[in-house]
């Protein structure tokens, strides 16, 4: 079984190269490769989209929009394509509903790798983004405060793991469980921030003129 | 507004000693007229309840122990009633007599007053004693400056004559006086003595003590401010003439006669030198001769009266004109320290000054016609002029010094100011100078790391593209290194202090280069101090020296894991700190490669600027490169 993937950028010879590896990968098919939101949001309309790979900063608005449309479909998982995998540009993709990042520039074995571990429910985390949301978000509250996302102690864990530069296996060493639990629990911190986001997020957009209330 | 500031308590200051010359003066009026019975002579025969003032007596010279009764030798004498010492002879002692007729006997409580006398007398009224003044013989109370008052118990008095006998004695070296006495209700005479005792003694009593306390102020001031001209002569002569002032009070003195009279006159003259020397030196006169005169006449009056101790008869005239003499040399000197300008309120100290002339040249006349003094003597007021002289002078320079500070704290408020402002410059351009300081610093550490890092990936990727046939392979490689490296300096600013996650980081970056050439990281990266040292620009050294020890192992180790550790420890010196290995399983570092030379010693020179150290140990085993950092503060 093959997944789908729409890919917006809008540099033509990332585009390109990104493309290429994509049509050449056996478990990969390219639904489309654009360059604009407005173009993505057609073809995650259109669906049949399982993997959305979106660079953020587009010329006629945010990847950021796509994410999030793309996670209000349910079945699309969506990548945000950045330079830097800064925290500042992931995490806020990560709030929309994007489940990692890939570097421009990775080589196709490297893109590959993550879009696959992607498909097998591993989320790309670096220990800088960790370190980011380890600080950001509150330990689980004694008194049940729920103004922020909290991490459950398991997950703080793992994050300070991660930003000891820890892989998922040493991690699972450590820690006393598998590696496929660590990569729940990435993926669960995730879910979180998005979640706690999402209030945040739709009262920006209409702030934006992005959602219309009626609509 | 500071010279009304200065010159308001100036003028006030001398008001004080303006009153009090005034109260004096006031209090030295003379007694006010009122209703008399002349008596012509003895017995006197008066009727009604009035005051009966005898001017009209008989005298017997002598003997001490009671009254003479001998019907010889009685004089008949008027008051007042003066006996110099070569009349009295060998005698100390007079009596007096005198018969007053009532018409009947009064009933309430008589008194018999003695105005002025010397030395000292007692009284006795149809022969019992009604009162004493102290004691006669060797040592007799000197009574010479204060009233004397016997009361009278109307059960001694008897219609028709009542005998009146009065004991009056002196010391060897005094002559005898008394003046006209009175004899009366109590309720009419008390309050005539009581004014006496005051205007006499209570006053002279308040001068002494005046004199001594501005006495000790001028001590202290001559004492800490030499520089005060006069101080050190006006405080001798405060305690001179309080000295001598004090007469007055003393009614039993606590030595011999004749040398406590001495003491007296020395201590006048000598305060009245002192007068005449400190007003020279205060008003800033060079009026030598006038101090010569003055010392000189001084010691030559002084040295007359150790001579001869009756110098009441004799020099006593001269004591006085001494006084006055000096008191107007000072006013002369006042005057002229006017007409020069160089006083201010002198007009005031000038009208204190004749004021006491005038006084002192009254009592001289009296003292030289007649023997009652119905005034203070000059002695007691002396010391005015040189109390309101000390206070002007101390006022004058409090008040100046006190200008002086105002002025002072204004300057001192103006330059303030100015320093302020100044500093305020200063620090504005300190300020500008550390922000170019600081941008010059990043601009230095930005160009030292990409001269390092992504600069020199670009070169190379250049010069691969340019080689024939470019090695578009390589070119790659360099080019992601490059994006690698960049993307590192970018996470090594994010978490300062925290080696573990810059290690972290890196780890993430470096991963999957290590593995293309086929090593493998051993990660022992353990939770540590803080490192206050990494700063951005530490992150930056740490960032670096990791990187150059991986990139030996990379070319030229042939190994197989690097080890990347944490741990506490101690540094050279036993301070805390940090150490971080990066361990590799190779065959140990090349014996003289110039390359790995240069890096070791950027190494080290980047270690230094962090405080740390670094170590490197090569076996064929491996190589182990020890980066120790402080956990102090950056200092």
């Amino acid at each position: 079984m093959t997944h789908s993937v729409l890919l917006v950028e809008d540099d033509p010879a990332t585009r390109a190269q990104l493309a290429a590896i994509i049509d050449a990968s056996p478990a990969l098919t390219l639904a489309a490769a654009v360059g604009s939101v407005g173009d993505g949001r057609k073809w995650l309309a259109a669906g049949g989209v399982d993997i959305l790979l979106t660079d953020l900063g587009l010329p006629d608005g945010s990847g950021a929009d796509l994410i999030r449309l793309a996670t209000q479909q349910g079945s699309v998982l969506s990548l945000v394509i950045t330079v830097f995998g800064d925290e500042e540009h992931v995490v806020r993709a990560i709030q929309m509903g994007a489940m990692g990042y890939l570097l421009k520039g990775e080589g196709a074995t490297d893109v590959e790798r993550a879009l696959s571990e992607l498909v097998a429910g591993g989320s790309p985390i670096s220990p800088a983004i960790a370190r980011y949301l380890l600080t950001q978000m509150h330990a689980v509250p004694a008194d049940g405060d729920e103004t922020a996302p909290a991490l459950s102690r398991r997950e703080q864990e793992v994050l300070g793991y991660v930003v000891k530069g820890f892989t998922y296996a040493e991690i699972a060493e450590l820690a006393g469980i598998s590696t496929h639990t660590v990569s729940t629990h990435i993926r669960s911190i995730y879910r979180k921030l998005a979640v706690h986001s999402r209030g945040e997020a739709v009262y920006e957009a209409l702030q934006l003129g992005l959602v219309r209330p009626d609509g | 507004m500071n010279g009304r500031a200065r010159d308001s308590p100036g003028t006030g200051s001398l008001l004080f000693p303006v009153l009090l010359v005034l109260a004096c003066l006031a209090a030295c009026r003379g007694d006010p007229e009122e209703e008399k019975y002349r008596i012509d002579r003895s017995p006197i025969a008066v009727s009604g309840a009035g005051v009966i003032s005898i001017e009209e007596i008989e005298a017997h010279l002598g003997p001490a122990s009671r009254p003479p009764d001998t019907a010889d030798g009685w004089v008949q004498r008027s008051l007042p009633d003066f006996w110099s010492r070569g009349s009295l002879g060998q005698y100390d002692d007079i009596w007096y007599r005198v018969d007053v007729e009532l018409a009947s006997r009064p009933d309430e409580l008589w008194a018999l007053y003695l105005p002025r006398l010397r030395m000292n007398a007692e009284a006795s009224i149809n022969g019992v004693p009604v009162g004493t003044g102290g004691g006669f013989g060797e040592r007799v109370t000197r009574n010479w400056n204060r009233p004397l008052y016997f009361t009278i118990p109307s059960e001694l008095l008897r219609p028709g004559p009542n005998r009146i006998d009065l004991h009056v004695g002196t010391s060897s070296a005094s002559d005898i006086r008394l003046v006209a006495m009175e004899i009366g209700p109590d309720r009419l005479l008390h309050g005539r003595f009581a004014a006496r005792v005051f205007r006499q003694v209570d006053l002279r009593y308040l001068m002494v003590v005046l004199s001594l306390a501005t006495a000790l102020l001028l001590a202290v001031v001559a004492l800490r401010r030499p520089e005060i001209k006069g101080a050190g002569y006006f405080t001798a002569a405060l305690l001179c003439l309080a000295l001598a002032s004090s007469d007055g009070i003393v009614r039993e003195p606590p030595m011999p006669v004749l040398a406590w009279q001495w003491l007296n006159v020395a201590a006048y003259m000598l305060g009245c030198a002192c007068v005449v020397s400190g007003a020279n030196r205060a008003l800033g006169a060079k009026a030598r001769v006038a101090e010569w005169l003055a010392w000189g006449g001084a010691v030559a009056i002084v040295s007359f009266v150790l001579v001869d101790p009756y110098y009441f008869v004799t020099v006593n005239l001269g004591i006085l004109s001494f006084g006055i003499v000096a008191v107007a040399y000072v006013a002369y000197r006042i005057l002229d320290s006017i007409r020069r300008g160089s006083l201010r309120n002198g007009y005031v100290l000038l009208t204190l000054a004749g004021a006491l002339l005038a006084l002192a040249v009254h009592d001289v006349q009296s003292g030289f016609t007649g023997l009652a003094l119905p005034y203070a003597p000059l002695t007691t007021f002396v010391p005015l002029v040189i109390i309101a002289f000390t206070t002007w002078m101390l006022m004058g320079y409090v008040l100046e010094s006190l200008s002086a500070s105002e002025r002072l704290a204004e300057q001192l408020n103006e330059r303030v100011e100015v320093a302020r402002e100044e500093l305020q410059e200063n620090y504005e351009r300190l300020r500008e100078m550390e922000r170019g300081r600081l941008v010059a610093q990043e601009r230095d550490r930005m160009m030292r790391e990409m001269h390092d890092g992504i600069g020199g990936q670009l070169v190379s990727a250049l010069a691969l593209l340019e080689r024939n046939p470019p090695d578009v392979v390589a070119v790659g490689e360099s080019l992601r290194e490059g994006l690698d490296d960049m993307r590192q300096m970018l996470d090594s600013v994010a978490g300062t202090a925290d080696l573990p996650a810059l290690l972290g980081s890196m780890r993430a970056r470096l991963e999957r280069r290590l593995l293309r050439h086929g090593l493998q990281f051993e990660w022992k990266v353990r939770e540590v101090s803080r490192l206050p040292v990494l700063g951005p620009a530490g992150m930056g050294h740490v960032l670096r020296i990791v990187q150059e020890a991986v990139n030996n192992v990379v070319g030229h180790a042939e190994a197989r894991t690097i080890r990347i550790e944490t741990c506490e420890a101690e540094g050279p010196n036993g301070a805390p700190g940090v150490r971080l290995d990066i361990a590799d399983d190779g065959r140990g570092m090349p014996a003289e490669p110039r390359h790995t030379g240069q890096g070791l010693a950027n190494m080290r020179s980047r270690a230094e600027d962090l405080g740390g150290t670094v170590e490197i140990r090569s076996t064929r085993e491996g190589t182990e490169v020890r980066l120790w950092l402080p956990s102090g503060d950056a200092d």
